[in-house]
């Protein structure tokens, strides 16, 4: 899309240059992320210095998770050909970015005796323009495309697009033309992102920072991703007895995230995460 | 009610009211501030907004209701793979839209002389004009202009003589359904169109914006369209197994004649004629028959991937070509936005490899630390404050 992007720009006297990339949003959503992360924090009155580092940790692991999962789904056809080449032309994988980002900030954090809930709200709404972010960027890009529609939702994607190949491939246009209309999933999922951050929001009112936003913005999430899977047309994401791998995430990521709801709901002090992470130490300043 | 317990009882865990027991004093006030604020009512609100996508999905393109000319373009194969309603709707609005009155639609003589360009081009006038594909008829060319001429008679449902054989590569997939075509209704409107026009010869094709088009001494015949029609002539249905419908990646993909297609579809700003002619006129002869394969991420125009559309050939390229100031991935479709110039992108497209060490995973990296660097000044912002404060509390002291 982001050809047509360009020429419209340029039809209307923008320089085309001007249309964004991949990476130049998601460099732009780091920053607004981060910035929104850093001013709750200031007004929570915690620590710039470990918010800020806990922040470079987190957009660190999203870079590299991205590929750590794909290079990961790629490992058997790489053992099976012996051969390196299928872990080095993987793409980018957003459930692996969020969740390597997860486990590695948590790691940091525990390390430094610092509050992982609070962090977690604090940085729920960043997590919710990240996406937005990057799969506006997906969409210009031409990646993560639907299933061809004919509802008014419909966008086609240009001639050489990844959609436009594939339609190819799949016999539906000829070779060299633009692809059939297909669901905009990229944008669904930017859409439900913010959508489930705006909901989960309410749980941040009044100071209240004990995970619950960012538990109630990843079930959410995964339902919606879950469900969005089912309009993807890119086949080439890796789909596994008539399930995607990010559903099978999505599934586990619920599973996980509604058993720890549970236990909240439950009261089971003992084996509660964000009640255990309520009486955490004060950061070690 | 908790939320978490709203969430679960309604989301996520079929829990019943007696296995949540209440929870103790000090969560409950955090909860009942909690409940005030957080209108749990819109967790499955969000729920059921996003119930419906599991449910759109189909494994069949919807061809019976996008354009007519998306179905003419698409393989035999295609339509033959569709559910047998489907192709009877799409068979209902072919015979419905060939039966509509349509003036003839003239323009400048083309250079090329080889009928698909032909086609092509004045196809690419009805998409700037909104309309939908021309389907039957002749096109014919003087020295002012060439022609397209639409010619329906109401059909009878069967041709007087059995018709000549179709030139052009058979089909074996489709072909059961091709000749029952031709047999009924499609095989009369040839047949007409073959007395009124002198043609001679008839050759199956495929990949073209029409059905059937006489031009100069042939008359050529959509095997997509014949495909389809076929569904609404008498005979023994075909199911998508019988007819021998399959996925074309790799199988029959890899024999069939290779078809290129140099128009576009609709953009935005087409009603003002202006970036559809733009894009059109940088695109012309961007299709190239040698055209690299699909996997080759030069080939997608950029679109490669996420990561390899911004690292591989777009960014080399504008890096290579000061030129070109545009991102290179417009320059692989043929739009140079900043300049508007074709010729700078065939150059920047050309241009050889730089000498040195490519520089675009340089930059690339130094574009994506820029979020670390401004959370690198936030830690020395807030460490340096900290030691001042220190030094003037302890001054003070």
């Amino acid at each position: 899309m982001r050809p047509l992007l360009s020429a419209w720009l340029y039809h209307h006297g923008v320089p085309g240059w001007l249309a964004p990339t991949y990476f130049s949003l998601v460099v732009l959503c780091a920053f607004i992320g981060s910035a929104l992360s850093l001013q709750l924090a200031r007004r929570d009155g915690v620590d710039l210095r470990h918010e800020a580092r806990s922040l470079a940790v987190v957009y660190l692991g999203a870079l590299l998770g991205g590929y750590a999962l794909e290079v990961l789904r790629a490992l058997p056809q790489a053992l099976l050909t012996w051969s390196l080449a299928p872990c080095l032309q993987v793409g980018r994988a957003a459930y692996g970015g969020m969740l390597f980002a997860i486990g590695l900030v948590i790691c940091y954090r525990l390390t430094y005796r610092l509050p992982i809930a609070a962090f977690f709200d604090r940085g729920m709404l960043g997590t919710a323009v990240a996406f937005l972010g990057v799969r506006t960027g997906c969409f210009l890009s031409g990646c993560d495309y639907g299933i061809p529609t004919a509802s008014l939702l419909g966008v086609r994607f240009p001639r050489w697009s990844l959609a436009a190949v594939d339609h190819a491939e799949h016999g539906y246009v000829p070779l060299g033309a633009a692809s059939l209309p297909v669901h905009p999933t990229q944008l669904y999922e930017a859409t439900m992102a913010f959508g489930a951050a705006l909901i989960a929001s309410h749980f941040l009112r009044g100071g209240r920072r004990d995970g619950t936003a960012f538990l109630c913005w990843l079930l959410l999430y995964s339902i919606g991703r879950f469900l969005n899977e089912f309009l993807r047309g890119d086949d080439s994401r890796g789909l596994y007895l008539g399930l995607s791998s990010a559903q099978y995430i999505s599934l586990l990521l619920g599973g996980v995230v509604a058993w720890i709801l549970a236990q909240r709901a439950l009261g089971q002090r003992g084996a509660s995460w964000a009640v255990q992470l309520q009486h955490e130490p004060a950061p070690a300043e | 009610m908790r939320p978490e317990r709203r969430l679960l009882s309604l989301a996520v865990l079929p829990l019943g009211r007696r296995a949540l027991p209440v929870a103790g004093a000090q969560e409950l006030l955090v909860m009942r501030h909690s409940m005030k604020t957080a209108p749990t009512w819109l967790i499955p609100v969000f729920v059921l907004a996003a119930l419906p996508l599991g449910n759109c999905g189909t494994a069949e393109p919807p061809l019976e209701q996008l354009e007519l000319r998306d179905a003419l373009l698409s393989e035999p194969a295609v339509i033959a793979g569709l559910p047998r309603e489907a192709q009877q709707r799409l068979a209902g609005r072919f015979w419905a839209a060939v039966a509509l009155p349509e003036s003839e639609q003239r323009m400048p003589p083309a250079e090329a002389s080889a009928p698909e360009p032909r086609l092509r081009r004045l196809d690419a006038q009805r998409q700037q004009r909104g309309q939908d594909a021309f389907l039957i008829g002749s096109l014919g060319r003087d020295a002012v202009a060439e022609t397209l001429r639409p010619f329906y008679r109401p059909a009878r449902s069967s041709p007087t003589a059995p018709l000549p054989p179709l030139a052009g590569p058979a089909s074996t997939a489709t072909q059961a359904q091709e000749a029952r075509a031709l047999a009924g209704r499609a095989g009369a409107a040839i047949e007409d169109l073959r007395n009124v026009s002198g043609a001679v010869q008839l050759e199956r094709v495929t990949g073209w914006p029409t059905a059937v088009l006489a031009m100069d001494d042939k008359i050529y015949i959509n095997a997509t369209w014949l495909t389809a029609v076929a569904a609404l002539e008498p005979g023994e249905p075909l199911g998508p197994a019988q007819s021998g419908a399959q996925s074309l990646r790799g199988g029959a993909a890899a024999g069939r004649p290779t078809l290129l297609y140099g128009g576009i579809y609709a953009l935005p700003g087409d009603e003002h004629g202006g970036i559809g002619q733009h894009v059109e006129a940088l695109s012309t002869d961007a299709v190239d028959p040698a055209a690299p394969p699909s996997d080759d991420p030069a080939a997608t125009g950029g679109f490669g991937s996420c990561s390899s559309c911004s690292s591989s050939s777009c960014s080399s390229c504008s890096s290579s070509s000061s030129s070109c100031n545009s991102s290179s991935s417009n320059c692989n479709v043929n739009l140079c936005s900043s300049s508007a110039d074709k010729e700078c992108c065939r150059a920047c497209a050309l241009a050889p490899a730089p000498a040195g060490p490519d520089l675009s995973m340089v930059w690339m990296t130094l574009w994506l630390s820029l979020p670390l660097l401004f959370l690198g000044s936030v830690d020395l912002r807030t460490r340096v404050r900290a030691r001042v404060r220190d030094r003037r509390s302890a001054r003070w002291s």
